[in-house]
């Protein structure tokens, strides 16, 4: 009896425990292949507007670096490309920018679209500072707006005039062409010897005459070099339509049936660039810097038939207009502090091999220069024996900020117009004004070519190129 | 109707269920609750666990219809760039501008309609769908930038250039169609990994249903097991309080039973105070005359001692007589505390004869015994005994009082059937009354002033002693009582088999008395 009692008395608390630990022993159950999922490795995506549209030694270049970079930090790195033209890359990135989410990180910034996308685009100055300090300031300025630093110049390019060595040599040339007038007397003449050798299809000069933003990069040169402005001045001055730059409009179009093919008005970048590498159908281009520095001069062959120069001067000056692209950083990304090592490690990768480059450079060709040189902080690079170093002009993206695309296609839309011959150049230019006007609500005004040159000290690439100007001033060597 | 009757049992039964005396007395409500409560935790943990596992399992099953729809959009997308490149390449191919024209047209109008269908499929995808974030960046990407090529070639096209249409055609193309392969084979490798784990969570889904299955079953078993044993327990325990407490009450009825007895004893000895004292005072008045006779003879000039030694003698055996009455009477009065021993039924009517002896004179009743010899001794209590005698006797003298005639008494033993002892008092009274069944009730009587229970507990002694007491009428007229006592053999048995028999056969016998 007692006994029974006494289990009947434990039996409670008993119970009671068993039931708990049951109960927790299923909860645990439950909770058991909840683990938490094993972070996956973080991969970021990188728009490079230098994504190469062919298989070249470039594109193995930068593969080779991105992979480098995972290695490295075990980040992971997808490549896209963007569309080969400066308007088509805006509208993609634009797009991208906006999507709400999973949109890439890391975006390569054309020079000229810091304005458009600088709300997009995270402001890179606090956490790039030691990586600023090494680039020259002037190109970090052409990349602010507004005090926020949209992107970090990872790639500044300029125009240069490519031609044959080989041609040249061929017709009794010494050097290459310094002027318009010079490059077209040589243009013609060379033109004409080629023909008469069988190439029936052979022309002087071919240049990307496509409506796209090469051929505002082209006809800046043009205008600038006659004297004609840099479409809207620094000061915002609508000073497009002038004589000088009405004037170079019409020899460009009169270059074409003359020197160049009448395609040329649709050949873009990428189909000049193969033109005249590989179908030797031409004896000058009018193209970029890095395309040349990158591949092409590596190979002996190649280097010993094309040679560089500076863009043609005028009766005023010559220009080179200044490109490239930079790194901003989306404001959407959710893996900022992976993008950001990216974008180090590329500008690290970048600075170091420039300094090599320039090392190299200085004992393999001295006679080869590199333009791309000026845009260099340290200013001996300049100084390697290379007498020829271009002027440097930007356009007027800066001054323009968001209105630059409208601006720019409007610039494209006239001048195109006038190279197909569909209007005539001071129709064009005058209504070219008031659709700057319209656009920007600047006041139309004449260049300022009449005006004093500014100081270097000024700041900007752009703001301290005048573009019509004499000076000297700055590293910026203006060739007569 | 049908439903609220259903409903209106069930309350009852429910109702029953609870408000169940047996329920109530067992009390085993606590556990009843405990069980029912961890049962019902069990049944609710385990649908808990199962609708859970279902979730995760139509997850997955979403998961992978997603990954499908995500791999067969990205297959979808290659396949129809890769038909435009084909279609692009044999347009440049054939140096035809207005087919050229025609078919980047379409090709436009197609790469569109791509993006916008991407771009909702991959709205769709079900949430748990795990998008590599590239994907729909890349797939954009090569749509802009396949229709940027289709600008740049029209306008080849358009002004002749044939062989940039073709480079573009071939190279440039080219790479969008290897960047597509890439992401083909991106995407379905992730699609891969996603099914993978998708299998594995199904096949964890597995293992925790069964387990829960299991451990249901197991505490289900449990609680059952659990009840079962705490409701036995209770059940031992009301049985052994039952007992306790019916212990306790026969004790109680004992010895109500045993001063009841006593008091009726008491009570008798108190009718016969008048009997008893002429029955003491006649020794007493014997020893008186003897002690004169003997004085006188020794007071005589030549005493005679032989005849003052026999006075002398004859006190002694008066004095020693009333003596002995005495002690009985006190015996008789002394508390009971129940003594089973082997007695002489005969002496005890002897002994009860000489207590009577003055009463029955008292009423002219003629007092005779015809006691057998050589009868066997009887297991018993002797003061129980006798007073069954004497409220037997005394009945009879009652009974005779107020009759004419002959007022005899006869009290007989003789060895009875079975090795059981026979004892009858008779007489020539008034006779048993009509209601002869009734006369061993309680309280029942014929006398002014009887108690009516000097039968009920004469019946209960003889009874308690394994015996049967019972009435008939004597003839010519009259009552004769008889009783039985089992003898000593016979005790053996009954005296075992009252230790077998549960208390509660006395108790039930006696009852009515109390």
């Amino acid at each position: 009896m007692r006994l029974a009692i006494g289990i009947r008395n434990l039996s409670w608390p008993r119970a009671t425990k068993t039931a708990t630990i049951v109960c927790t022993f299923l909860f645990s159950l439950m909770l058991h292949g909840e683990h938490p999922t094993s972070k996956e490795p973080v991969t970021i995506t990188f728009v490079d507007p230098e994504w190469s549209h062919d298989l070249t030694e470039h594109t193995l270049l930068v593969d080779e670096r991105l992979k480098d970079f995972t290695q490295q930090t075990g980040i992971g790195v997808k490549h896209l490309p963007t569309p080969e033209t400066a308007l088509d890359q805006l509208d993609l990135v634009r797009k991208l920018l906006r999507q709400e989410n999973s949109g890439p990180d890391v975006y390569g910034v054309d020079v000229i679209w810091p304005g458009v996308l600088s709300e997009e685009l995270i402001d890179l100055k606090p956490y790039l500072t030691t990586e600023l300090s090494s680039i020259n300031a002037d190109v970090v300025a052409s990349y602010t707006v507004k005090g926020k630093l949209v992107a970090l110049p990872y790639h500044s390019d300029i125009g240069v005039l490519f031609y044959r060595r080989d041609l040249l040599r061929r017709y009794g040339y010494g050097s290459p062409p310094r002027t318009w007038n010079e490059l077209e007397q040589m243009s013609a003449k060379i033109q004409r010897g080629e023909r008469a050798r069988g190439q029936k299809d052979f022309w002087g000069f071919i240049w990307p005459g496509a409506a796209g933003e090469g051929l505002t990069c082209n006809a800046l040169e043009w205008q600038i070099s006659e004297g004609g402005g840099r479409i809207i001045e620094a000061d915002g001055t609508i000073s497009v339509n002038n004589p000088d730059a009405i004037r170079s409009w019409q020899r460009a179009a009169h270059w074409i049936g003359w020197i160049s093919p009448p395609s040329v008005a649709s050949l873009q970048e990428w189909d000049a660039i193969n033109d005249f590498y590989y179908s030797d159908k031409s004896a000058f281009f009018r193209g970029w810097a890095r395309s040349y520095l990158l591949s092409v001069r590596d190979i002996p062959s190649v280097r010993d038939k094309i040679g560089i120069t500076s863009v043609p001067a005028a009766k005023n000056a010559q220009a080179a207009t200044l490109g490239g692209f930079g790194l901003g950083l989306s404001g959407s990304s959710r893996h900022t502090t992976e993008a950001l090592e990216l974008i180090r490690f590329l500008i690290h990768r970048e600075i170091k091999l420039e300094e090599a480059r320039s090392d190299y450079e200085s004992r393999t060709w001295p006679e080869l220069y590199d333009p791309t040189a000026i845009l260099r902080t340290k200013p001996n690079s300049a100084d390697h024996g290379k007498q020829q170093v271009s002027g440097v002009v930007a356009r007027p993206s800066t001054i323009a900020g968001r209105k630059y695309e409208e601006v720019s296609r409007a610039y494209i839309q006239a001048v195109h117009s006038v190279l197909l011959g569909q209007s005539k150049a001071p129709a064009a230019a005058a209504s070219l004004e008031q659709e700057l006007v319209r656009i920007t609500g600047f006041k139309p005004g004449p260049p300022t070519r009449n005006r004093a040159p500014k100081d270097k000290s000024s700041g900007k690439v752009s703001g301290s190129r005048p573009a019509a100007g004499t000076s000297t001033a700055g590293p910026y060597h203006n060739l007569k | 109707m049908a439903r609220s009757l259903n409903t209106t049992g069930l309350a009852g039964w429910l109702r029953q269920a609870t408000t169940n005396p047996v329920l109530h007395r067992l009390n085993i409500r606590r556990h009843v609750a405990l069980c029912f409560a961890l049962l019902i935790l069990m049944m609710v943990i385990c649908d808990g666990v199962l609708l859970w596992q279902l979730r995760v399992v139509r997850s997955q099953v979403e998961l992978l219809k997603g990954v499908d729809g995500e791999l067969i959009e990205v297959l979808r997308v290659h396949g129809d760039l890769f038909s435009f490149y084909e279609r692009l390449g044999v347009a440049a191919r054939s140096e035809d501008q207005n087919q050229l024209t025609i078919v980047s047209e379409e090709v436009r109008r197609g790469v569109l309609d791509e993006a916008r269908r991407t771009e909702a499929a991959f709205r769709h995808l079900p949430p748990e769908v795990k998008v590599d974030e590239t994907v729909f960046p890349t797939i954009e990407t090569i749509e802009n930038t396949l229709s940027s090529h289709l600008d740049a070639i029209r306008a080849l096209a358009a002004s002749g250039e044939w062989a940039a249409v073709r480079g573009r055609t071939d190279k440039q193309i080219q790479r969008l169609e290897f960047l597509s392969s890439q992401l083909v084979k991106d995407v379905a490798r992730a699609v891969e990994a996603q099914r993978t784990q998708a299998a594995t969570n199904i096949a964890l889904v597995e293992h925790r249903i069964v387990f829960t299955a299991i451990v249901t079953g197991f505490v289900t078993l449990f609680t059952a097991a659990f009840f079962g044993w705490a409701t036995a327990l209770r059940i031992i325990e009301l049985r052994e309080e039952a007992r306790a407490e019916r212990k306790q009450s026969e004790e109680a009825l004992r010895q109500a039973q045993a001063d009841l007895t006593r008091a009726n004893r008491v009570s008798s000895m108190g009718e016969l105070t008048a009997s008893l004292a002429h029955e003491v005072n006649q020794p007493i008045a014997a020893t008186v005359t003897d002690a004169k006779t003997c004085l006188r003879w020794l007071a005589r000039d030549q005493p005679d001692l032989q005849e003052a030694r026999a006075a002398a003698s004859r006190i002694v055996k008066d004095a020693t007589h009333a003596a002995e009455i005495i002690k009985r009477v006190r015996r008789l009065f002394k508390k009971d505390t129940l003594q089973r021993e082997f007695v002489d039924v005969n002496e005890i009517i002897r002994e009860m004869m000489v207590l009577l002896r003055s009463e029955a004179m008292q009423y002219a009743v003629s007092a005779r015994t015809e006691l057998a010899a050589d009868i066997p001794q009887v297991m018993g209590d002797r003061v129980q005994l006798q007073q069954v005698l004497m409220n037997l006797i005394m009945n009879s003298i009652d009974a005779m009082k107020d009759v004419e005639g002959t007022r005899e008494l006869t009290i007989q033993s003789q060895g009875g059937q079975d090795g059981q002892v026979l004892l009858s008092v008779s007489d020539t009274g008034v006779g048993l009354p009509p209601q002869t069944d009734q006369i061993f009730n309680a309280f029942f009587t014929t006398k002014p002033h009887g108690t009516g229970l000097g039968l009920r507990i004469s019946r209960s002694i003889v009874e308690s002693h394994g015996g049967r007491l019972w009435a008939a009428d004597n003839s010519p007229r009259g009552a004769i009582f008889c009783f039985t006592l089992p003898t000593k053999a016979e005790v053996d048995d009954s005296v075992k088999s009252e230790d077998d028999t549960e208390p509660a056969d006395g108790l039930r016998s006696n009852n009515p008395g109390v």
